[in-house]
C-alpha cells in the first residue's frame, strides 16, 4: 500500500476505534438512573429509607450512603458526578428506584478549595455495600431549603456558610422524580 | 459488560502500570537466564555474548536515568494538551484502556517506521539494532533519545480524549509485550497467532540484515498493521542480526552513543548544508548509498 493510502487507512481505523471508545458513554448514560440537571416541579412521593426530622432551620440525618468517593478540588465536582453517573456497577445494585442522591462534603482543606466528597444513594436502596459506606449522622443546619433550585441558586447558598465556625460537613440532597430527574434540592451544613 | 465499564481512578491505572513495569522486568530476567542456559547447552555462550548482554543492561540503566530526568516535562505536555485541547473526555474504564492499547499500538507502528526512515531518529534506534545477538537482553538495549519520539506519535491520543494515565499505561503494555519477542528460543507460534500478533519470528525478521528483510515488520503487538500497510515479511531463511557497518564493541558507552557519534561524524564531513539536511531527514540507507557511490 502506498504511504498516502496507509495514512488514510490509519485515520479511518483511528476514527473507528475512537468511536468504539466513545460509544460506552452513551451506553452507560442509558444504564444510569441519574440526570444531574434540569429541575422539574413535581416532588417525589417514594418512601423514605432513612430517618429524618424536619424543621425550617434544622434537619436530623442518620443514614449510610454508598457510592463514589474521592478527594477533589470542589471546582472539579463535575468529574465526580460523571464517575457517579457512569458507574454501571453501582446502578446495577439498586433494588428500587432511588428518590434521593446525596453529595457529602467533609475534611475540608483550610482554604475550602478541596475536600473529601462522596456522591451516593442511601445504602438501603442497594443490594450490597460493595461500594464504600459513608455515615451521615447528626443535626444539620439548613443553608438552602428544599425546593426547585437552579445550579446558580445552589452555588449562592454556599456563600451563606459561616466560616467563623469550623465546618464539619456539608450535604447536598437532590430529590429525584419518577424518571430520575432532579426535581428539588437542598443544602445542609454541620458545624463542629 | 459491567466489568468493561467499571469506573477506575487514576491511582488504579498508575498502580497497574507500575505493577506491570516491575514484575515484567523480573519475568524477563528469569527468561533471560533460561536463554543463557540454552546458549551454554548449544556451546554458543561466548565472552562477546556476555559482554553484549551486560552492555544492554547498562544502556537500560542510562535510559531509566534519562526517563527520570524528563518524565515531569513529558507528562506535563500530555496533561497540558489533554486539559486544553481534548475533544471529549473518555471515561477511565477497562473499555477505554482496551481501545487506547489498540490505538497506542497503531501509533507505535508509525513511530517505529519513522525511526527507520529518518536519519536523526535512526541515530537513536540503531543502538537497539546494533547487537549481533538476539535475546531478551537486546529488548533492553536503548539509545539516548528513545524517550523522545513516542511523544509526537502518542500526543494525538490526548486530543482524542484518552486520559494521559491511560496513554502511559498503553505505551507500557505495547513496550513490555515486545520484550518477549526478542528471542530465538521460540520458533513459530500457531498460525492464527502468527497471523494477528507480532511474534518472535516476525521480530527476528525486523532485526535482520538479510536484504529482503530490511525495514520490515514494524509492529508492536499487532502484526496486522504491517500486513495492511505492505511492510510485512515472513521468516523463511536464517536471520543475520546487527547493522552495517557492524558495531564491534561491547563498551556500553560506545554502544549507547554509537548512532549519534556516527551521525555527528557524517554531518562534520558533509560537503554542503543540503547534504547535512538530507542526513538528518532521509532514511539511513541514503547515507550508505552516498558512501558507496563515493567509493
Amino acid at each position: 500500500m502506498k504511504l498516502i493510502g496507509s495514512l488514510i487507512t490509519t485515520t479511518v481505523i483511528v476514527g473507528l476505534v475512537w468511536s468504539v471508545a466513545y460509544a460506552q458513554i452513551d451506553l452507560t448514560k442509558e444504564d444510569s438512573n441519574v440526570v444531574k440537571n434540569p429541575p422539574a416541579t413535581q416532588e417525589s412521593k417514594l418512601p423514605e429509607a432513612t430517618t429524618l426530622a424536619v424543621s425550617d432551620s434544622q434537619k436530623q440525618l442518620k443514614l449510610n450512603i454508598s457510592g463514589v468517593s474521592d478527594r477533589i478540588l470542589l471546582a472539579d465536582i463535575d468529574e465526580l458526578w460523571q464517575t457517579f453517573n457512569n458507574s454501571a456497577l453501582l446502578h446495577g445494585k439498586l433494588v428500587k428506584q432511588p428518590n434521593k442522591v446525596y453529595v457529602y462534603y467533609r475534611n475540608f482543606e483550610q482554604d475550602y478549595l478541596s475536600a473529601d466528597v462522596s456522591i451516593g444513594y442511601a445504602d438501603s436502596l442497594l443490594s450490597d455495600s460493595s461500594f464504600p459506606l459513608k455515615r451521615l449522622d447528626g443535626s444539620f443546619a439548613t443553608l438552602l431549603k428544599r425546593g426547585s433550585h437552579t445550579t446558580s441558586e445552589l452555588a449562592k447558598a454556599w456563600q451563606k456558610i459561616d466560616y467563623r465556625q469550623p465546618v464539619a460537613s456539608i450535604v447536598e440532597i437532590h430529590y429525584l422524580g419518577d424518571h430520575s430527574q432532579s426535581v428539588a434540592s437542598e443544602l445542609l451544613i454541620q458545624y463542629r | 459488560m459491567e466489568l468493561l465499564t467499571l469506573p477506575l481512578s487514576t491511582d488504579d491505572i498508575w498502580w497497574i502500570e507500575t505493577f506491570i513495569d516491575d514484575w515484567f522486568l523480573v519475568i524477563a530476567l528469569a527468561l533471560f537466564v533460561v536463554e543463557l542456559i540454552r546458549y551454554a547447552v548449544k556451546k554458543e555462550f561466548t565472552r562477546g555474548l556476555l559482554g553484549d548482554s551486560v552492555a544492554n543492561f547498562v544502556t537500560l540503566a542510562a535510559f531509566i536515568l534519562l526517563i527520570a530526568l524528563v518524565t515531569a516535562t513529558y507528562a506535563g505536555i500530555f496533561f497540558y494538551v489533554y486539559e486544553n485541547f481534548r475533544i471529549v473526555e473518555l471515561p477511565l474504564t477497562p473499555w477505554t484502556i482496551l481501545c487506547c492499547i489498540v490505538l497506542a499500538d497503531l501509533a507505535y507502528y508509525w513511530e517505529h517506521r519513522f525511526l527507520h526512515k529518518n536519519g536523526f531518529a535512526w541515530a537513536t534506534h540503531t543502538v537497539h539494532h546494533s547487537s549481533p545477538h538476539f535475546n531478551i537482553s537486546v529488548a533492553y538495549r536503548h539509545g539516548p533519545l528513545d524517550w523522545l519520539f513516542p511523544l509526537f506519535f502518542h500526543l494525538p491520543l490526548a486530543v482524542l480524549g484518552f486520559n494521559p494515565f491511560i496513554i502511559f499505561l498503553s505505551e507500557v503494555i505495547v513496550q513490555v509485550y515486545q520484550t518477549l519477542l526478542h528471542t530465538e528460543t521460540v520458533k513459530k507460534l500457531p498460525r492464527p497467532i502468527e497471523a494477528v500478533f507480532n511474534t518472535p519470528s516476525h521480530h527476528r525478521v525486523h532485526h535482520a540484515t538479510n536484504k529482503q528483510y530490511l525495514d520490515k515488520n514494524y509492529a508492536g503487538i499487532f502484526i496486522i498493521w504491517d500486513r495492511m500497510f505492505g511492510t510485512f515479511a515472513k521468516e523463511e531463511e536464517k536471520v543475520r542480526y546487527g547493522v552495517f557497518p557492524r558495531l564491534n564493541s561491547v563498551n556500553p558507552v560506545k554502544v549507547f552513543f554509537s548512532g549519534y557519534a556516527k551521525l555527528a561524524s557524517q554531518l562534520w564531513q558533509a560537503p554542503n548544508w543540503s547534504y547535512r539536511w538530507k542526513l538528518l531527514v532521509k532514511p539511513p540507507i541514503w547515507a550508505w548509498q552516498q558512501e558507496q557511490m563515493k567509493k
